[in-house]
């Protein structure tokens, strides 16, 4: 059996079982069925590392870090949202809701990437750079850590409004105090916020390898910076104006917009962008 | 009178302190949100292929006008955009020269630690409690030694019962290398933005560049201050190119060097430039350069030259012997030449049988069509074309620029300062230890910086480890 054919096995294993992994996270949190929420833990889990040995795969056939076009953007950013996720799994079980965010986000995310360019292409010489890794790991690092946030954000809200009823839930009693979902959404800000520096930092050095320039304007470039500026705003909220609980949980929702527009939006409506996440081999 | 002075002296203060405030920080960073947003629907100047298409832009209606006008259509350096970005690094500056003070403090540079009682601890929120079957200054001994080998700095309450442990006391100061990493970023910015110049320089494998400007196909940016360029001489020796699956993989041009009184040969890649001083040369494109000579009926060469044709992807490139010949060439490039059911095809994009499809034309009329091969030529009619030879041409970009230093020591900063602040915050016990007959009372309170919830089932943990391993 090839290895190619392997790898489209496992691929294919995962994204299905991260299908029905949501559909049991759906149900469990709409119809409050906790043990639904544990099976889709324990499918999330060999799926995961399904996942990875595809990563892992991936990296030792094309003999460069997976960066390379739409799917194996995906295929790192998936494994980190779902590394994270099943860390949290491992070490408190209770956090294991912000699977409600990140599973089918990952799960669109690999569909979006198989459905452009599946097959490894030959990696470009642009793209032979030591930055290439450390740029994209950070990136996909905190890109990963927004994402973790704004699903405990979303766990946060839920949780909060039935408090708010006064309606005693054994479901959402079994997730963290809202105290612990407020630190550890502020955690995963924090720790997507640095990663993104490193990642912004990493990019304007490789840009001027590539270039001739550290910064140009570029869209994503931008919206990269947009996107710190404006976490890097959350977090002078919650330090020095004490906005936290709804409020921040919110404004994690409404931030991950800009890792969207950063990732997708800009690819899909600029056509001037020297970030293409997709590569197209030019030939006669 | 002394209150009209009052007020003189108050107004700098007045003004420089609305520059503090978090909310105009918040209100700038979402105006230029806006901003940036904006720069992705409304067309930059960048976007246009020629100045005319821009031109047309423009004249197309009020509101185009209205745009442009305001620099919006170079929407990143637009005057708004500028004026947002100076308010928003006064307000870092502002603020950050505002909490020095706080920041000592809060490190205890210069400063003395607060000096508190055993019931302040008794009263704190996260009290916890050892009882050690040790005096009370033994207890206390152990403690401190425990903690200082845990990297927590201590200070004492000279002769009281009491001490303060922090750990990570210096963290604040993060807080200012962050601010100021901005500043630097900055000034390197301005420095760059001052002094740059960029060019795009196109050399075919033989030719040289003898820090002749005239040579450059185009000047990107011209520096402001500092005009005077350094001396450059670039030679191209070879180009290796190579394309897997139409992906162009690897690509090393062989070069000769001469900056100030060295010359050196280099070979130059994607991704490695040359840098010599504050001069960087950048790999930028490839293209070929066929030998086209003009030959008279009875053979004579009456023209000739390598031509730099962007045709290696496919497209049709143009050229002419002379700007005013009334002879126009259509070239089309196929790398690895071979014929499939009449129509013309290239194996690859690697060069290994060339072949160019010519267009002859005349006043705009089509007087010759063919695909000749190395050392073959077209008969146009009054001549023949000849295509004798095959190079590659290499596009280079030659940037001169200072500020490198300051903004990278910027970039350094931030990230060290954001670590300083962020990771490693500042968490402190305050302890206070009571002689309780045949035992020590020990008082634990603790406080972190942030992660308050967290941290109390840390210092939990903490004290639970004390219990047994140091004061057992």
């Amino acid at each position: 059996m090839s290895m190619a054919l392997i790898e489209d096995i496992l691929i294919w294993g995962s994204i299905y079982a991260y299908a029905i992994a949501t559909i049991l996270l759906l149900t469990g949190f709409v119809f409050n069925k906790e043990k639904l929420l544990r099976i889709a833990g324990y499918i999330i889990t060999p799926a995961f590392v399904a996942h990875t040995a595809v990563f892992a795969m991936r990296w030792a056939r094309t003999g460069y870090f997976p960066a390379n076009a739409q799917f194996e953007n995906a295929l790192v950013g998936g494994w980190f949202a779902i590394g994270f996720t099943v860390y949290l799994f491992f070490r408190n079980r209770s956090l294991s809701g912000i699977a409600l965010f990140t599973v089918p986000a990952t799960l669109l995310f690999l569909g979006y990437g198989i459905m452009k360019a599946p097959d490894p292409l030959p990696l470009s010489a642009s793209f032979k750079s030591i930055w290439l890794p450390i740029h994209v790991l950070f990136a996909q690092l905190a890109y990963g850590a927004f994402a973790i946030a704004s699903g405990i954000g979303l766990l946060y809200i839920l949780k909060d409004n039935k408090e708010r009823k006064g309606v005693q839930n054994s479901f959402y009693s079994k997730f963290p105090k809202l105290e612990a979902l407020d630190e550890s959404m502020f955690r995963f800000v924090v720790y997507g916020f640095i990663a993104e520096l490193i990642m912004i930092v990493a990019g304007a050095i490789w840009a001027k390898n590539l270039w001739g320039s550290y910064w140009a304007w570029d869209p994503v470039e931008v919206w990269s910076l947009v996107s710190w500026l404006l976490y890097g705003l959350a977090i002078h909220l919650r330090v020095t104006l004490g906005w936290r609980g709804r409020r921040l949980a919110w404004l994690m929702i409404f931030l991950i917009s800009t890792v969207i527009i950063t990732y997708w939006g800009i690819d899909a409506v600029v056509q001037n962008t020297r970030h293409v996440f997709g590569v197209t081999p030019k030939g006669p | 009178m002394d209150e009209r002075r009052e007020i003189k002296k108050s107004l700098p203060v007045r003004l420089l302190s609305k520059f503090k405030s978090v909310k105009l920080a918040a209100w700038v960073i979402a105006l230029l949100t806006i901003i940036y947003f904006l720069g992705l629907v409304i067309p930059q100047k960048w976007m246009f292929n020629t100045r005319e298409q821009y031109v047309a832009w423009v004249g197309k209606g009020l509101f185009n006008k209205a745009i442009d006008f305001i620099g919006f259509t170079d929407i990143y350096l637009s005057p708004l955009t500028i004026a947002l970005l100076a308010v928003f690094f006064v307000n870092l500056l502002v603020v950050s020269i505002y909490r020095v003070p706080i920041i000592m403090k809060k490190a205890f540079i210069g400063e003395n630690p607060p000096r508190f009682g055993i019931d302040d601890v008794k009263k704190g929120k996260n009290v916890q409690v050892i009882e050690a079957a040790v005096a009370p200054g033994e207890a206390k001994n152990r403690l401190r030694k425990y903690l200082k080998w845990h990297r927590w700095h201590i200070f004492e309450n000279e002769g009281a019962s009491t001490f303060l442990a922090i750990r990570n006391r210096i963290s604040p100061l993060g807080f200012l290398l962050f601010h100021l990493s901005f500043l630097l970023c900055l000034a390197g910015s301005l420095m760059i933005t001052y002094t740059r110049f960029s060019g795009k320089l196109v050399l075919t494998e033989g030719q040289t560049f003898q820090n002749d400007i005239s040579q450059f196909q185009s000047i990107g940016r011209e520096p402001k201050i500092m005009k005077g360029l350094p001396s450059l001489g670039l030679e191209v020796d070879k180009v290796h190119a190579v394309y897997e699956k139409g992906v162009p993989s690897d690509l090393v041009i062989e070069t000769l060097v001469a900056y100030g009184n060295e010359t050196r040969r280099e070979s130059l890649k994607v991704n490695e430039p040359i840098n010599r001083g504050p001069v960087s040369i950048i790999a930028k494109d490839i293209g070929v350069s066929p030998l086209f000579v003009r030959k008279a009926p009875d053979g004579t060469e009456t023209d000739g030259a390598w031509v730099s044709l962007n045709v290696l992807h496919g497209e049709v490139d143009s050229f002419k012997f002379k700007p005013d010949d009334d002879y126009t060439f259509l070239v089309r490039f196929y790398p690895d030449y071979y014929v499939e059911d009449g129509v013309e095809k290239t194996h690859s994009i690697e060069v290994k049988n060339p072949a160019m499809r010519l267009v002859a034309m005349k006043d705009s009329e089509k007087i010759y069509e063919g695909t000749i091969k190395v050392g073959e030529g077209a008969d146009v009619g009054p001549f023949t074309v000849s295509f004798e030879d095959l190079r590659y041409w290499a596009q280079f970009q030659i940037v001169r620029e200072y500020g490198k230093t300051p903004l990278v020591a910027g970039f350094v900063l931030a990230c060290v300062g954001l670590i300083m602040r962020l990771v490693f915050y500042q968490k402190r016990i305050r302890v206070a230890v009571e002689d309780a007959g045949d035992k020590a009372l020990l008082y634990i309170d603790g406080r972190s910086e942030y992660f308050q919830y967290s941290y109390a089932a840390e210092l939990e943990k903490t004290v639970e480890k004390l219990r047994r391993e140091v004061m057992e």
